[in-house]
């Protein structure tokens, strides 16, 4: 079985002379042209500007460069919460329409000097609080498998830009599982890393205990190439880790070797229920690491649990805090008709959607006086206890493998109206977020149409590998061995415009 | 901890700087204490003698070299200011007279 390396062809094809750089491009932009604005994809489109660096470098002799540049000529799409002056970064939503950055961050500029072509800002939840890309202020944006139903989110956007093929690969950010979750429920790899591998400077601030920037692509090697580039050191981000990446590349085909005598963790019982398509997706995976000599261990996660409830207490009272300074003085939306301070402050903060408000609310709740110590605190005290639990699974295994989602991609407004049933779309990404692990999600299956059962298209489900802290070469062995085992057909049917 | 099920949502979206219609303080208190009410089961764990976790991955915080490197430029900061003059943010008067 060949290795799975769009990103890797697009790159070798350049420098043989097969294409020409551009040609990538060319693609990519065919598909925006033809289904971005229906499927809602991005919040600001840059082919122009895409085309323009695509001729700079073709001005500095493409052929050598291609060798040079581990990105050369690949188009990306970089999700609107990460500043990239000369396009508006607006988080989703209204507060900051419009809003020129007057920095870039180390992500972006990282992507670019590696030779890749930013095509656009894509669409993401509000502050990147949502896990279906429908709290955006811009409009929701749709999963190109099947447009009645959400991509997920918050890096909806970007999930389906990679999916629906209008970029080879995207930056998404990952705060309780929100690169892990629409990865899954578009059909691609996404990498949450370890908290301060890739740095968050430029990124706009929603958790920042948790907050990690990551890669998203159609596989594992691709997605590798994308997190070679822009992971590492950054010394504007007091959070970065000095550790070196390992040659993920590499680890990405390392084959089925990787995997005799891996110790893989399966859980013993979920903290919620699965939809069976997810389960016997994730037990195909199973026997597969199994069929190629890996040790199947059951274990427990004991606090996991709680883990949806210490996540939301946590995320939203630094949410909270971080969003204290949309006050409409510096940057972003103000109100116009303010006679006092208090006034403009509260008057400018109503550009918040209902969500960011309600997670303001909830969070300004859990840290206020004589209940601090009943929630904030307590909260933090019960991810503590998940991390242990963690660090006892890791004293067994080598790898966790888990579900990514609880249920395959559900419909548009199916959960808009209750947050808690909203919430539990991340039951199995923010155990990993808490800890501060990486988790990587992949496709294991598609689940076919069946119409019977209301489900008009095909649908990916993902499956979720977490390790300890620092081992993201681990997560890409195992995964790409077992993309490889797998064979899971991702591919669209992009003539049929998602329409099926 | 969690038998106060009832919150004072506006004194809340006060100290949030936010405000709130009588309808989305209606909608948002009781989504708010459903919320609270879904995740009291936190109150059944054992935390006594644990840490909390402020920061998820214990490893040294680096150290760089303390040098001096330029700040960003102020006019491109007051650019991107909703209301500026010459060389401040513009916020409505906060003295009177």
């Amino acid at each position: 079985m060949a290795v799975r390396d769009e990103i890797g062809a697009a790159l070798a094809a350049l420098a043989s002379g097969e294409a020409v750089l551009g040609d990538a491009l060319d693609g990519c932009a065919e598909q925006i042209e033809a289904r971005a604005a229906d499927l809602g994809v991005f919040i600001s489109v840059d082919l122009d500007g895409a085309r323009a660096r695509a001729a700079e470098l073709i001005e500095r002799d493409a052929t050598r460069l291609a060798d040079a540049l581990p990105l050369c000529g690949v188009p990306v799409a970089v999700k609107d919460n990460m500043t990239l002056p000369g396009l508006p970064t607006t988080c989703g939503s209204r507060m900051l329409e419009g809003w020129q950055p007057p920095y870039e961050a180390t992500i972006v500029e990282r992507l670019r000097a590696a030779g890749a072509l930013v095509v656009g800002k894509t669409n993401m939840d509000e502050f990147a609080m949502g896990s279906s890309n429908e709290n955006s202020a811009y409009g929701p944006c749709k999963n190109p498998w099947d447009p009645e139903r959400v991509p997920g989110g918050s890096s909806g956007g970007s999930a389906a830009a990679v999916a629906a093929r209008m970029a080879l690969g995207a930056l998404g950010s990952d705060t309780g599982g929100s690169i892990r979750q629409p990865a899954a429920f578009c059909g691609v790899v996404g990498l949450k890393p370890t908290y301060g591998r890739i740095s968050r400077y430029g990124l706009v601030a929603f958790a920042s205990s948790l907050d990690q920037p990551g890669p998203l692509a159609r596989d594992v090697k691709s997605c590798a190439r994308l997190y070679a580039v822009v992971g590492g050191h950054d010394r504007r981000d007091s959070t970065s880790l000095t550790h070196p990446l390992g040659d993920v590349v590499a680890a990405a085909s390392a084959g089925e070797g990787a995997i005799d005598g891996l110790r893989v963790g399966v859980l013993s019982q979920s903290p919620v229920q699965v939809a069976p398509e997810v389960a016997s997706g994730v037990t195909r995976a199973t026997r597969a690491l199994a069929e190629m000599g890996a040790e199947l261990h059951e274990i427990t996660l004991p606090h996991a649990e709680h883990a949806l409830a210490t996540y939301y207490l946590i995320c939203t009272a630094e949410a909270s805090s971080n969003l204290a300074r949309y006050d409409g003085v510096r940057y972003g939306h103000r109100a116009a008709q303010a006679n006092d301070l208090g006034a403009l402050y509260r008057q400018s903060r109503a550009a918040f959607g209902d969500e960011v408000k309600r997670r303001i609310l909830l969070g300004t709740f859990a840290l206020s006086a004589g209940y601090h110590d009943d929630y904030y605190l307590r909260a933090q005290k019960v991810r503590t206890l998940i991390r242990r639990d963690f660090e006892k699974c890791f004293s067994q295994c080598d790898v966790l493998l888990l579900p990514t989602t609880p249920t395959l991609p559900f419909r548009r407004g199916e959960k808009t109206a209750d947050p808690v049933a909203m919430y539990q779309a991340d039951a199995f990404t923010v155990p990993a977020s808490l800890a501060g692990l990486p988790a990587l999600s992949m496709p294991c299956a598609v689940a076919p149409a069946a119409p019977e059962q209301g489900r008009a298209a095909p649908l990916p489900v993902g499956l979720q590998l977490i390790a300890p802290a620092l081992e993201e070469a681990r997560l890409f062995s195992v995964a790409g061995a077992l993309e490889a085992a797998l064979d899971v057909d991702v591919d669209i049917d992009i003539a049929a415009g998602g329409d099926a | 901890m969690h038998n106060n099920k009832h919150v004072d949502i506006q004194a809340v979206a006060q100290l949030a700087q936010l405000e709130l219609t009588e309808q989305q303080a209606r909608d948002f208190g009781a989504q708010l204490e459903r919320v609270l009410e879904a995740f009291a089961a936190l109150d059944a764990v054992n935390v006594e003698g644990v840490e909390p976790t402020t920061h998820p991955v214990p490893l040294p915080c680096p150290r760089r070299a303390d040098e001096v490197t330029p700040s960003m430029a102020r006019e491109r900061l007051l650019d991107a200011a909703p209301a500026r003059d010459e060389a401040s943010f513009v916020v409505p008067r906060v003295i009177s007279g």
